[in-house]
């Protein structure tokens, strides 16, 4: 279980551990799981891949999983689709704005003397390849 | 049989209880066999090995006047000797016999086709039986050996097998690479589940080894070059110089303690300092010290010789050269041992070599050992301090598919041990054993287990770290998930015990290469049958010793030293050998004297040859041809043939199976 030892979702959502998602896919509950948001809890960094003794991955098993609720129409959790709809705006996640000293001082990027985020170079084809994937069907979902 | 006789065979279908009789159809073979030309009995019968399927074969010889025999029942490596033997009994040459495989090869792969399963064993065995109307009579040669064994390494396995083998009345030569004896288990502190000390009872069996009148010690030793086969092998040994003279020194260790050069200690894994000039441990065997010319000053830069000015039997000789030893034995014992993982390379992860309060389970065995860098204090190796917070990782590098698949069979005991020698050692500190699964297999070792669990300072978190990280501090820290509470847990220890997994000691795969003996997927040494023949390899009068063959505890490689030895024993005894008679026989007339197959062969066992009148003609030497074929398979002129398998044979077995 050396993917939830080092799980960086699992450190800060108790409910996610890659080892149980890919044992209770095992083991016959993948529908709870597709109708579950802990599935959206992932935050991709594949340490689980890159580390499973067993080479197990437990990130492919959430994708499909993640792929499988989608295509059904199951809407995930709204900050996710946030992200989502963040990514089509602007390229990111969320906008890169301020963060946060260890001091709690909120500092912009300016002031950390760092350079300015770059943006997708040609965004409208960022966008079109983006909702080839089907994002926008994220978007739909989330509305209906 | 006489030439020109009329061919007469008898098949035989084995049912194999069910496993061929269940997909393949024993009575539809026995019929279609029955219609070949020369097959003048077919029968089937449910175990062909057992005692009345061999008498069958006895009788139906004598009362059908067959000269010819086909089984077909499980692999020729299981039982062609034992039909053979049966063959033999009936009064034939066990040559005049061929195997058809219809279980491995047939009943076992094609479980779901029962048809067409039927079909290849019925053109398996017409195959064979084409091939056996062409066998000749071969003839067994008998092969003096010589006794006298050769035991490499000279671990806990190597001792047991040469005293055992010196006790039975035989010469033994044990070869070590190392300045002394003893191998990994000098090194262990305390040896599990009874925790009595490694040394006290390792140490006596050393000196009863090197004192033995039959045993003769090769140490600071390697083996260069080992020829020839099973009864005489040809071994030359190369000895290192240790720039002392052994007639005359007597270990009073004057030399160490003027030395005033250092270098990290190989015995203590650079745990502790050493001198240039060293005995391996203080009770190595021999005691007799070494000098490293790498740290060295005399060698370096010519100067100092202080190890020769207070020498008081004037042993240190600089110019002392590498010394060849020949020997003739008849035995061979590999008992190379094991190394452990290279973690600090493949699994950067846990920080193995970066951080300093990372170490490995026999590194702790050396903090604990009285004789260690340490004088037996567990200290951390990064400010010296007591840990007070342990955390012991299992399975590092083991059962894991991305580094070994294979168990390492003691980690989960020794951690368990060492979670024993902190609280020993320091009774206020909090131990952590991370594992995955505890295997406690071994005799009194799931009591032990229990014994260690009820200590209420260890601690057993059911998880495996996937990293290790420092803090801004240097404090060590990880993240573990334990299954047994369900949360992930944060350890700050002040020591991290790997147990690491163990791999062939690096001796292993040059000595494999000089014997061509076979290595298993796992790079250990492959034993000839995993549960009836686990001491035996490939090559024949070569055997195994402890963990050579495998990952082994003490109490198993023991056990299987006294088995290599016994074997060898056994060899000895009897004081010859059989030869196999599927050698390379070359036909004078067609061969050319290209010299194609000089080259190719891997055991020098052809040479070219003048013959009268200039002509040139290949050779075999039938004491070293292992009957591999090469030779026979590269002949341009189809002059190398291999005795009971020749062109005429293969091309009758090819036409029966393309018809």
């Amino acid at each position: 279980m050396k993917c939830s030892s080092g799980c960086t979702a699992a450190k800060v959502v108790d409910r996610y551990r890659p080892h149980e998602i890919v044992a209770l896919v095992k083991a016959g509950y993948s529908e709870e799981l597709i109708n579950s948001d802990v599935i959206w809890a992932c935050s991709v960094c594949l340490k689980c891949t890159e580390y499973c003794p067993q080479r197990v991955s437990p990130f492919e098993v959430v994708m499909a999983l993640r792929n499988e609720a989608v295509s059904r129409g199951i809407a995930p959790p709204k900050g996710f689709v946030e992200m989502a709809k963040s990514v089509l705006r602007v390229g990111y996640i969320q906008e890169p704005m301020y963060t946060m000293t260890k001091d709690f001082e909120e500092v912009s990027r300016k002031e950390l003397g760092l350079p300015e985020m770059p943006k997708p170079r040609d965004f409208e084809k960022f966008r079109q390849h983006v909702l080839l994937v089907g994002f926008e069907r994220l978007k739909e979902i989330a509305q209906a | 049989m006489v030439e020109g006789e009329e061919v007469r065979i008898g098949v035989y279908v084995c049912h194999c209880g069910i496993n061929i009789a269940s997909v393949v159809d024993v009575k539809k073979v026995v019929e279609e066999v029955s219609k070949v030309p020369n097959v003048v009995v077919a029968k089937d019968y449910q175990f062909m090995c057992s005692q009345p399927g061999q008498s069958m074969i006895v009788e139906d010889i004598k009362q059908h006047n067959l000269n010819r025999v086909v089984v077909a029942a499980c692999s020729p490596r299981m039982h062609e000797p034992t039909f053979q033997k049966a063959v033999e009994r009936g009064g034939l040459n066990p040559y005049l016999f061929e195997m058809a495989n219809i279980r491995e090869h047939c009943s076992w792969v094609h479980e779901k086709e029962k048809a067409a399963a039927t079909d290849k064993a019925v053109k398996l065995i017409k195959a064979a039986i084409a091939k056996v109307r062409l066998s000749k009579p071969l003839k067994v040669e008998r092969v003096k050996v010589i006794p006298r064994a050769l035991v490499i390494g000279g671990g806990i396995a190597g001792i047991r097998a040469s005293l055992d083998i010196a006790n039975a009345g035989f010469e033994v030569h044990l070869v070590e690479t190392r300045p002394s004896i003893g191998g990994n288990m000098a090194r262990l502190d305390k040896t599990f589940p009874t925790l009595d000390c490694s040394q006290c009872i390792l140490t006596p069996l050393m000196v009863e080894v090197s004192k033995h009148p039959n045993v003769t010690l090769h140490t600071y030793t390697d083996v260069v070059s080992i020829d020839g086969s099973v009864g005489s092998f040809k071994v030359k040994l190369l000895k290192k110089p240790r720039y002392v003279d052994e007639s005359k020194c007597t270990g009073c260790g004057t030399c160490v303690l003027k030395c005033p050069w250092t270098a990290p200690s190989e015995f203590d894994l650079g745990l502790g300092k050493r001198k240039a000039i060293y005995f391996e441990f203080p009770q190595a065997v021999p005691l007799i010290p070494v000098i490293d010319t790498e740290h060295c000053m005399y060698f370096q830069k010519g100067t100092c010789r202080a190890c020769e000015r207070f020498c008081p039997t004037k042993a240190i000789d600089f110019n002392q050269k590498p010394k060849e030893v020949e020997l003739e034995v008849g035995a061979i014992i590999l008992a190379t041992g094991y190394a452990l993982y290279d973690v600090a390379k493949a699994m950067p992860e846990y920080g193995y070599r970066k951080y300093k309060d990372v170490i490995t389970g026999l590194e702790l065995e050396r903090l604990v050992s009285a004789t260690g860098p340490t004088k037996g204090q567990i200290l951390r190796p990064s400010d010296g301090k007591e840990p007070k917070k342990v955390a012991i990782i299992l399975c590092v590098g083991s059962r894991d598919e991305k580094h070994l698949r294979y168990c390492c069979r003691f980690g989960c005991v020794a951690g368990i041990k060492h979670a024993y020698y902190v609280v020993s050692h320091i009774p206020d500190a909090e131990v952590y054993v991370c594992y995955r699964d505890i295997r406690t297999f071994g005799k009194g070792y799931e009591e032990f287990y229990e014994r260690i669990r009820n200590y209420e300072n260890v601690r057993f978190i059911r998880g495996s770290p996937m990293e290790i990280l420092q803090d801004a501090d240097g404090s060590l820290y990880f993240d573990v998930f334990d299954a047994n509470t369900n949360r992930v847990v944060t350890l700050r220890p002040d020591l991290v015990v790997l147990e690491t997994g163990v791999v062939p000691h690096p001796t292993f795969k040059e000595v494999a290469k000089l014997l061509k003996c076979a290595i298993g997927p796992d790079g250990f040494a492959l034993e000839l049958h995993p549960k009836l023949r686990p001491t035996e390899t490939s090559v024949d009068g070569v055997f195994l010793a402890g963990a050579v063959q495998g990952p082994k505890d003490i109490p198993d490689t023991v056990a299987q030293a006294g088995a290599a030895a016994s074997s060898a024993i056994a060899l000895m005894s009897k004081g010859y050998v059989e030869t196999v008679p599927y050698v390379s026989s070359i036909n004078e007339d067609l061969c050319s004297g290209c010299g194609v197959c000089e080259p190719l062969c891997a055991f020098d066992a052809i040479s070219l040859v003048e013959k009268d009148g200039g002509k040139k003609v290949a050779k075999v030497d039938v004491s070293k041809c292992k009957g591999c074929g090469v030779c026979a398979a590269a002949c341009p002129s189809g002059a190398a043939q291999q005795l009971g398998f020749t062109d005429e044979q293969i091309l009758a077995m090819v036409r029966s199976l393309a018809r």
